[in-house]
């Protein structure tokens, strides 16, 4: 289906360019419709407007076998957050179950089941946090885009095709549907037509064959105002502390 | 697929079961011989972190049931990608290369065979809280593990001892020292602390 669009598409690329932003088909290749970027844009100064936010995601990840066979397991992202600088974020599956805190000047990974847990100081914004997980240590939240989109404002630069497919209904919520696409990665996302918060967000790592896709939809508490105080770390009675590993300093064996 | 349960015997006859029931049978069931080889003659020929593909120590998940995590030995094909849960953090750049470093940095010496293999790190930890394979735990009861080497998992008749504020993995006369790798736990062989 994909490449019979694309073989329609190509030829007539530059004759249909002025009518590609018709929203029913897909646009020929490499056009960011406005509409689409406006649409981030104003989700994303939601996003950013929320002083404190509660949000329970139903999610789906692919692993993808040698053989390029997937296999699909499902489980929840619970996320709380307190800007600037506290969050407390429960991946739960089950083949995993990590708790991830960040506040009071350190992130703090806890694994229930291993009893497990080790902190690092981690100061400044969630964002410059984020990005200290990602390159000491290579850890990657799940659904971090909710706190980078707004706050860096190369993420617009990324994207290199983009429009607006059509309002669709996720549970109870009229969400419009967008489709995008960037080095790595084809993202979706529904966008609430009633207060501009994501409703859900689809990725497709287009760096492996199967493309394996991660589906999140996202129940939002907008009642939630959790302080810093909430969402804070507590070690577990019989929990035990541990190191994590910091790339940066190289093999610690 | 069903898998047997428990005990040695059962990798024995996991390679029986494997054929009659699996595509690809000829290679599949020569992985599993070999695995049953190494488990009941010569474990120190299996080293506990060898990886998927090499028919090592760690198979299949033996529990029943369940949607077992894919590895060598009974046929399972490894996993090669989980997926990416954002869309710009990290991703871009850096999604593959971080499994690299990941595996190359944490596990220097490590026996995988590409670098792709570092995503599935993250699964690992959990699945041996409730999935014990047999035989890692034969061949880490059976070998003498190398001081620095990593494994993904620990018998489950480990105990957890504090040494100087440390938290140490004590198996009979080897101890691990559990770390943090990215969100996956590992376990790292060291000296008797005291």
């Amino acid at each position: 289906m994909r490449s019979r669009i694309k073989c329609l598409c190509m030829p007539l690329a530059l004759l249909a360019a002025s009518t590609a932003h018709a929203q029913t088909t897909a646009p020929a290749a490499d056009v960011v419709e406005p509409a689409a970027l406006t649409a981030m844009d104003k989700m994303s100064a939601k996003l950013i407007s929320l002083p404190a936010f509660a949000l329970k995601a139903d999610v789906t990840t692919e692993q993808v076998l040698d053989t390029g066979q997937k296999l699909q397991y499902g489980g929840t992202v619970d996320i709380r957050a307190h800007r600037p600088d506290a969050f407390k974020i429960s991946a739960v599956s089950d083949i995993q179950h990590r708790d991830y805190y960040f506040g009071g000047g350190k992130f703090t990974i806890l694994a229930p089941r291993l009893n497990y847990y080790a902190s690092v100081p981690a100061t400044g914004s969630i964002g410059q946090a984020l990005d200290k997980l990602k390159t000491s240590y290579g850890i990657e939240l799940p659904l971090a885009d909710l706190f980078t989109w707004g706050t860096d404002q190369s993420l617009r630069m990324r994207i290199k095709s983009g429009y607006l497919i059509r309002p669709e209904k996720i549970d109870s919520r009229t969400c419009t549907h967008y489709a995008f696409r960037q080095e790595q990665v084809d993202w979706q996302i529904w966008i609430d037509d009633s207060d501009q918060l994501p409703c859900k967000l689809v990725i497709t790592d287009t760096t492996d064959p199967s493309m394996p896709q991660y589906a999140a939809v996202l129940h939002w508490d907008l009642q939630a105002q959790p302080s810093a105080a909430d969402l804070a770390f507590a070690p577990p009675a019989d929990a035990h502390q541990i190191m994590l590993v910091d790339l940066a300093k190289g093999d610690k064996k | 697929m069903k898998r047997p349960t428990n005990s040695l015997a059962a990798i024995a006859s996991l390679a029986i079961m494997a054929q009659p029931v699996t595509a690809g049978m000829t290679a599949l069931s020569a992985g599993g011989f070999l695995l049953v080889v190494a488990a009941s003659d010569s474990a120190e020929a299996a080293p506990p972190r060898k990886r998927p593909g090499g028919g090592g120590a760690r198979p299949s998940r033996p529990a029943g049931g369940g949607a077992h995590r894919p590895s060598g030995g009974g046929g399972r094909p490894a996993v090669r990608n989980n997926g990416r849960t954002n869309v710009n953090h990290g991703g871009n750049r850096n999604n593959i290369s971080n499994n690299n470093v990941n595996v190359n940095v944490n596990h220097g010496g490590n026996h995988y065979d590409g670098g792709h293999h570092g995503h599935h790190d993250r699964w690992d930890d959990d699945w041996d809280d409730h999935w014990h394979p047999v035989a890692t735990a034969a061949a880490v009861s059976l070998t003498a593990a190398a001081i620095g080497s990593i494994v993904r998992s620990v018998p489950p008749d480990c105990s957890t001892v504090i040494v100087n504020g440390i938290s140490y993995s004590q198996c009979g006369n080897t101890w691990y020292q559990p770390q943090y790798a990215g969100s996956s736990v590992q376990y790292v062989v060291v000296n008797p602390p005291r």
